[in-house]
């Protein structure tokens, strides 16, 4: 019993656990959620060790000494924000099974939960959307209103020679086009005030992601005063999720 | 991969055959019977796939439960006991395969072990409980790993690893048993009284001593006694036990010695014996003659030096004899000559005629000793153990017509001749001989050595001790050829570990325990601190980094076999095995330009530029091909 005892102590000591999230997670919805478990005794492996964290259990058979094994669960966040993960606590009957030990580490993890993202019926930013303000476009593309006349370089497409222009000039002179695709669009939270505010939420994180997937630069307004610029790109992305996650239901509105 | 649940059914398997073997030679025919058949169905059901029901099992096990509860009684406990525990453990191991029933089958099997102790407790008990103990925490181990998931299986590696695990733990369980079977409390006198050789018949040394009842004697080699002491000429080696002070109806018995005998003890020089008798043979307590005095037994002494002790049959213990080795008794008060010249009326005639003739002859008793001895001489008697005479008849036709005899035959026809010459004589048993181990330092008496002799009381000097055997011709011989006995001598020198068995094990209670404290106690008050500490104990911590910067240095410089091979090759151009700076093995090999060393970086490149290990074929091939590449450059 006593060595029983000894191996039972020693198996679940000097471990070290450390939860993993992927970095784009929405509340209501399954998500995977890693843990890597390190067995800091240099040659004693840890066996059968169930590790049960945010409610969730799963189990590694062996982690040999000195080593990280890694499993996963799914699990659900329910509400937007920050989530606190809390400590691990890691069990296990080795050797014998006569008893079960258990000892709690703090896997000093967060999660932050976007706001699930919901389709509108209509579009409930719509009558705020580019109404007023002006836009420096530098982009440039084929399908967009004509920005300036330029000299012909050899690269351009024919199609774009401006020929009755090109026959006043010794040289050809090329029509410089706008992309019709890049408008930028400012998602104005304050707009729909009506609407309760977790529904805004929800609305503003599906057309953020509808706006980047179709590669628009997207902006947000959270408060009269408060602007994220439109821009786009994956992190600015998880940037405006991560602001709709975190915004203050105190905040005023307008 | 391997699967842990066929791993345990293997192991479970394994340790009721360890538990049961030292029970089985005591079982009853049907559990013999019923326990190798249950083993071998249980493992063609598991094979095939069947699942007989838990009911039939249970129904089994009932009615051979009550079949046995039946035979239960006062007396009749241990063997239907042990049978019912071997029938469960048979109905087990062909029943389910579970977590639950492997748990009950090495409980089962453990039991069996204690049971077999109850009938026997050698040594092998301490095999098959260290062998039980390591197999069964593997087992345990392994049933945590099964219940988690029953279909769960290791890679050989991580086996191997538990496997360590393992046996680190089983090791230290076992040293830890040795520390509490030193510690733990036990009792002087054993609560459950069923040591071994009660009711166990003796033989070779008995309670009279009847020649003529039997045509030939058989004495088993069962050990009677060891005695631990420093090694003796074999002429002294008499182990005195009792006295026969009384011939009646053919046969010399044991009487109660006259009241106010008392002899004198020697003193001076003892020799010390520390001897172990073996339980259950016969309450006397045998020492060197003579014996001085008997220490370390509960016992009582008899005026003519006969000690006996109770506790020796109930149960193993020891006990302590100090002797001064010769062949007188001297008394402190004159002796009751009538008790020891009495005398049937119906003298074998011609053993009675002998007698007279010398008492006529003879003017004092130490003469008629001497006429007594010449007539055993000048018969010519040879000493044997077949074709013994038989009947009531039986001295006379031993000294007068078949001439051969052992040594009760002897022995009683000298005492009874003394007596009839007007003597004093008395027939005394015991053991003569002894075969020295001298790896335990001690003699092995056994059945065999069972001997019985005379004590002539001679006036003026006491009771002199007579071995008319000796007189015979063939028994020197027959000592030396004992002796001799190649398998004798190997038995005797097997025999050591029973000896430290019985020294450690067997006889270890309270009283040892009490001991071994107070020696502990005094070693302690003993205890000096030594005057130069500072500088020894500087010393030691000094030693002890050494050794921790030599350990450390030896893992530090310690290679794998893959650097080793590489630091080779390149020493065959760099001296010195470093590789040069921004130049890899290829760039070596081509330099070789030898096809051989080409190979060589190209095998070890494909296995350690890609993260694994050189596999042992591969290692085999690389130094073959340095061997070669080495032979060349030598002879170029």
């Amino acid at each position: 019993m006593a060595t029983s005892g000894l191996l039972g102590w020693l198996n679940i000591r000097w471990l070290d656990c450390s939860v993993h999230f992927p970095d784009e997670l929405y509340s209501g919805r399954p998500t995977q959620v890693a843990i890597r478990l390190s067995n800091l005794k240099p040659r004693l492996p840890s066996y059968l060790l169930r590790i049960q964290i945010l409610g969730a259990s799963c189990r590694l058979t062996v982690v040999n000494g000195g080593a990280t094994q890694a499993t996963s669960f799914l699990h659900t966040f329910s509400g937007r924000g920050r989530h606190a993960v809390g400590a691990a606590r890691i069990c296990s009957p080795f050797p014998v099974n006569f008893f079960v030990r258990c000892v709690e580490i703090d896997s000093d993890g967060e999660a932050v939960a976007f706001p699930a993202p919901v389709a509108a019926a209509h579009a409930p930013f719509a009558d705020r959307n580019g109404s007023s303000g002006e836009i420096q476009r530098t982009e440039r593309g084929i399908d967009g209103d004509m920005v300036t006349i330029a000299d012909y370089t050899g690269t351009e497409p024919l199609k774009l020679i401006h020929w009755r222009l090109s026959a006043r000039h010794e040289g050809f002179k090329v029509k410089e086009l706008g992309t019709a695709r890049n408008e930028p669009v400012i998602i104005d939270l304050t707009a729909a005030a009506a609407l309760p505010l977790e529904e805004r939420l929800s609305f503003a994180a599906h057309q953020i992601n509808r706006y980047s997937r179709e590669n628009r630069a997207v902006g947000l307004k959270l408060a009269a005063g408060r602007t994220i610029p439109a821009a786009s790109g994956r992190s600015h992305r998880l940037r405006l999720l991560t602001e709709l996650a975190l915004y203050d239901a105190t905040q005023p509105a307008a | 991969m391997m699967r842990l649940n066929r791993l345990l059914e293997i192991l479970v398997l394994l340790i009721a055959l360890i538990g049961v073997l030292p029970l089985y030679p005591h079982l009853e025919p049907l559990p013999r019977i019923i326990l190798p058949t249950a083993a071998i169905a249980g493992l063609i059901l598991q094979r095939k796939g069947i699942r007989p029901p838990a009911t039939l099992f249970t129904a089994v096990s009932l009615l051979l439960f009550s079949f046995y509860a039946l035979r239960f009684g006062r007396d009749n406990v241990v063997v239907p006991a042990a049978n019912l525990l071997a029938i469960f453990l048979a109905v087990r191991l062909a029943g389910e395969r579970s977590g639950r029933a492997y748990l009950q089958t090495c409980a089962l099997a453990l039991f069996c072990l204690a049971a077999s102790t109850l009938f026997s407790l050698s040594p092998l008990f301490l095999v098959a409980l260290v062998l039980l103990l390591v197999l069964i925490v593997s087992a345990l181990v392994l049933l945590t790993f099964h219940e988690t998931d029953p279909l769960l299986a290791l890679s050989r590696p991580e086996l191997a690893t538990l496997g360590k695990v393992i046996a680190c733990s089983g090791g230290t369980s076992l040293l830890l048993m040795l520390f509490f079977f030193a510690i733990l409390p036990r009792t002087q006198i054993p609560l459950w009284d069923t040591m071994p050789g009660q009711g166990r018949k003796a033989s070779g040394l008995s309670d009279r001593v009847q020649p003529g009842s039997a045509q030939a004697i058989e004495t088993g080699r069962g050990i009677v006694f060891r005695a631990a002491m420093a090694p003796l000429d074999s002429q002294q080696l008499y182990w005195r036990a009792v006295v026969f002070n009384c011939y009646s109806a053919g046969a010399w018995v044991r009487q109660p010695p006259p009241p106010g005998e008392e002899s004198i003890r020697p003193s001076g020089a003892l020799i010390r014996q520390a001897i172990f008798p073996e339980a259950g043979k016969l309450p006397y307590l045998p020492g060197i003659n003579v014996t001085a005095r008997i220490s370390g037994v509960r016992s009582t002494t008899t005026g003519d030096l006969v000690t006996t002790s109770p506790a020796v049959t109930r149960r193993r213990s020891t006990y302590e004899a100090f002797s001064a080795p010769g062949d007188t008794l001297a008394l402190r008060r004159p002796l009751d000559r009538p008790f020891y010249l009495r005398l049937p009326t119906n003298l074998p005639p011609r053993l009675a005629a002998a007698a007279a003739k010398i008492g006529r002859t003879g003017k004092t008793d130490r003469e008629r000793l001497a006429l007594a001895r010449e007539l055993f001489r000048s018969l010519d008697l040879r000493y044997a153990t077949r074709n013994l005479p038989t009947g009531s008849n039986s001295l006379d036709l031993f000294l007068f017509d078949r001439k051969q005899g052992y040594c009760e035959f002897f022995a009683s026809s000298l005492a009874l001749i003394m007596r009839g010459a007007g003597v004093p004589s008395r027939v005394v048993g015991g053991y003569y001989g002894g075969n020295y181990n001298e790896l335990g330092g001690y003699y092995v008496v056994t059945d065999e050595l069972a001997h019985a002799w005379t004590e002539i009381y001679l006036e003026g000097k006491g009771w002199v001790t007579v071995d008319p055997s000796t007189w015979a011709s063939g028994f020197a011989e027959l000592g030396n050829e004992r002796n001799r006995s190649l398998s004798r001598r190997l038995a005797t020198m097997a025999d050591t570990f029973n000896y430290y068995w019985e020294l450690a094990v067997i006889t270890y209670d309270l009283e040892r325990q009490l001991q071994l404290v107070n020696r502990a106690g005094e070693q302690m008050h003993r205890l000096t601190m030594p005057k130069n500490l500072r500088r020894n104990g500087l010393m030691a911590i000094l030693a002890v980094a050494a050794v921790a910067i030599v350990v450390l240095l030896a893992r530090r410089r310690r290679v794998s076999p893959e650097e080793r091979l590489l630091r080779q090759f390149v020493a065959l151009l760099e001296p010195g095995g470093e590789m040069p700076p921004e130049t890899g093995i290829l760039d070596l090999a081509t330099r070789m330009e030898d096809p051989r060393a080409v190979r060589f970086a190209t095998l070890y490149c494909s296995a350690v530029y890609h993260d694994r290990p050189l596999g042992r074929e591969e290692r085999r091939e690389l130094s073959a091909l340095l061997k070669a590449l080495r032979t060349d450059r030598r002879r170029s």
